[in-house]
């Protein structure tokens, strides 16, 4: 191998080689943590939810008017939807997970003056909550009717046991089993019944989002939400039914946001979505540009060294030593540019970390650009390198 | 050494057919020193193209050194290019990026040299030129004729056992002109054979046999033959 005369030659021209290991540098700093960032931005949205993400149809309602006997009504709706085939089971919901609005409590496994309340997402379901958001139970028991209560402002009372989450579970109630144990919220006291493997709440940015407790309780009043469970493939069926069932029972009211679970998740990932796509295209965009600077480096200096290449070729040069020669060259430059490189993605990584809050890029993203530059660096000098390779020794010879 | 049997080149466009070698029919002995005259256009540098395996020819048959090379693939052209035959340059041809001591070292490295006999090589060649000293200048530090014995001493670091030379004094003044074909010769005295491509007649006195090509084709005079003939006149 000829490093070091390819080198010495390098460092004499060494403007082009310089602003291109520059470009080099750059693109790995920008690329390594892009793709941190789109794999982070990937991982969130495709996290499990614990729900039934595909057959799940959700609804608003909204009346309209006064002197509405809501309890009747969501009794009447809940028994029409169960009717529509292809539903499995149905809830009322005081909010619909993964949409951006929902309700959140602060609570604890006890209560003094210095209690730190962890703040939980709520939800108000009935007995066929947990079926119609297909969770998992993991421990203790369901609700049943008899758990639920429809609130009453004259009576005032309040559901009694509570189900939550395994990561609330935990949270609370480290290292012990928290099935039976009293969960304290405000002024109520709540018997925790069941545990959840994973739900995931209102808000997909909150770092709360698997701490939830759901509370068999409704709420009649002039909106309520319903989760309305479907035989796999039977979503688009029921949903187009939904509004219609809700109408023919009373059309003096307005139904609002018939959409599938996943479509509400997507739509609340929107902007990590968009997020991944504009830092996709920033990647693509830079390597297409480095890809470009280096093939025309390459290509510039194949013109230039016709003449020195042809000297070679006369001189006993094979056609591939020609062509590892600008392989060679490139791979020097390309790896003075990756070594800068590393420097500058750690430092972008360190300011993205102080100034953003983002973690802290893992080792193997700077190891992987470098192989995706090298590769490139190889594949964009290929072309020119193996045109120079086809110069013919004759070239020396010539005087113009 | 070397033997051309009717050998044919022929340039061909859309539009013309340039016949710049036909049936060129030429043998040059080992030892020899051989300069080679023309008018412009009239097959020297394509003879020197062949020689030297740069190109290809169209017909005929080239055997150098006892062997056939008509038929080669390029790797084996590039192979004895590189043991067998050494090349100096009317521009001389160095790598202006390299150091004198790196261009003499191309040829060798493309051989696969060690480093160890690479370095002696290197270091024999440039004291014959008489450069063992600006090893380490590159070739715009040196003068015309300075760049012209390093890429004498490139060829030589080879060992040949031709040597070709495109007109090699075309680029340089009478007096670097005299000392690279005083070097030429005593290359020469040692028993390599040369091939020299010039315009200059002087020069080509100079050498043990002269060929002349006019229109492709070789017409040749033997120097020593005619200078016994002019003294027997006189």
């Amino acid at each position: 191998m000829e490093i070091r005369p390819i080198l010495s030659a390098m460092l004499r021209n060494k403007t082009g080689a310089i602003l291109i290991a520059l470009q080099i540098a750059f693109t790995l700093a920008v690329v390594t943590n892009a793709f941190f960032i789109i794999y982070q931005r990937w991982e969130k949205i495709n996290r499990p939810s614990g729900m039934d993400m595909h057959n799940i149809v959700t609804s608003r309602v909204q009346w309209v008017g006064q002197d509405v006997d809501y309890k009747a009504e969501i009794l009447r709706d809940l028994e029409a939807l169960k009717a529509i085939p292809g539903v499995t089971h149905v809830t009322t919901s005081n909010a619909i997970p993964l949409s951006g609005g929902g309700s959140s409590r602060g609570v604890s496994a006890e209560r003094t003056e210095d209690t730190e309340w962890t703040a939980t997402g709520s939800f108000l379901l009935t007995q066929d909550g947990l079926d119609s958001l297909g969770l998992n139970l993991v421990s203790g028991r369901n609700f049943t009717l008899n758990d639920v209560v429809w609130f009453d402002p004259e009576v005032d009372e309040l559901a009694q046991n509570v189900i939550i989450t395994q990561a609330l579970a935990e949270h609370i109630y480290p290292d012990e089993n928290a099935v039976g144990k009293t969960l304290y919220m405000n002024d109520s006291e709540l018997t925790v019944i069941g545990i959840v493997e994973r739900m995931h709440g209102s808000w997909v940015s909150w770092s709360g989002l698997e701490r939830n407790m759901l509370v068999p309780m409704v709420f009649p009043g002039s909106s309520i939400s319903y989760i309305i469970r479907t035989q796999p493939g039977l979503t688009e069926e029921v949903r187009s039914q939904v509004k219609q069932t809700l109408l023919d029972i009373n059309n003096r009211r307005v139904i609002r946001r018939i959409r599938v679970l996943e479509d509400v998740a997507t739509s609340s990932y929107g902007s990590d979505s968009d997020m991944m796509v504009i830092l996709s295209s920033v990647v693509c965009l830079l390597l297409l540009i480095t890809v470009v600077g280096i093939v025309g480096l390459a290509a510039f200096s194949v013109n230039q060294r016709t003449r020195q290449i042809g000297t070679r070729r006369a001189l006993g040069a094979r056609r591939y030593q020609i062509l590892r020669y600008f392989l060679v060259e490139n791979w020097l430059i390309t790896s003075i540019g990756l070594t800068l490189g590393v420097l500058l993605a750690s430092a972008f990584n360190y300011y993205l970390v102080v100034h953003f809050e983002l973690e802290r890029l893992d080792w193997f993203y700077i190891p992987m650009g470098m192989a995706i530059l090298w590769l490139l660096g190889l594949f964009a000098v290929y072309g020119p390198a193996r045109r120079a390779s086809m110069v013919s020794p004759a070239i020396a010879t010539r005087t113009v | 050494m070397l033997a051309m049997n009717n050998i044919s080149k022929v340039f061909r466009t859309d539009l013309v057919e340039t016949h710049a070698l036909r049936d060129f029919n030429l043998q040059v002995n080992e030892g020899e020193f051989v300069s080679v005259t023309g008018p412009s256009g009239s097959g020297k540098t394509t003879f020197l193209n062949i020689a030297g395996l740069l190109d290809d020819f169209s017909h005929g048959q080239y055997v150098l050194d006892g062997e056939d090379v008509s038929g080669l693939n390029d790797n084996e052209r590039s192979r004895i290019r590189n043991e067998k035959i050494g090349f100096i340059f009317q521009s001389f041809n160095l790598i202006p990026d390299l150091n004198i001591r790196d261009n003499v070292e191309v040829p060798l490295r493309y051989r696969g040299l060690s480093a160890n006999d690479r370095r002696q090589r290197i270091e024999k060649a440039l004291s014959i030129v008489g450069l063992a000293s600006r090893a380490k200048h590159l070739p715009a530090q040196l003068s015309g004729g300075q760049q012209q014995r390093v890429a004498i001493a490139r060829a030589l670091a080879g060992e040949p056992r031709l040597l070709l030379a495109d007109e090699p004094t075309g680029n340089l003044d009478s007096m670097m002109a005299r000392q690279i074909m005083e070097l030429l010769e005593s290359i020469h005295s040692n028993g390599t054979t040369i091939i020299m491509v010039t315009h200059d007649a002087e020069l080509s006195r100079r050498a043990t046999r002269n060929v002349h090509i006019m229109d492709g084709q070789v017409s040749e005079i033997n120097l020593h033959e005619q200078m016994q003939a002019n003294v027997a006149q006189a």
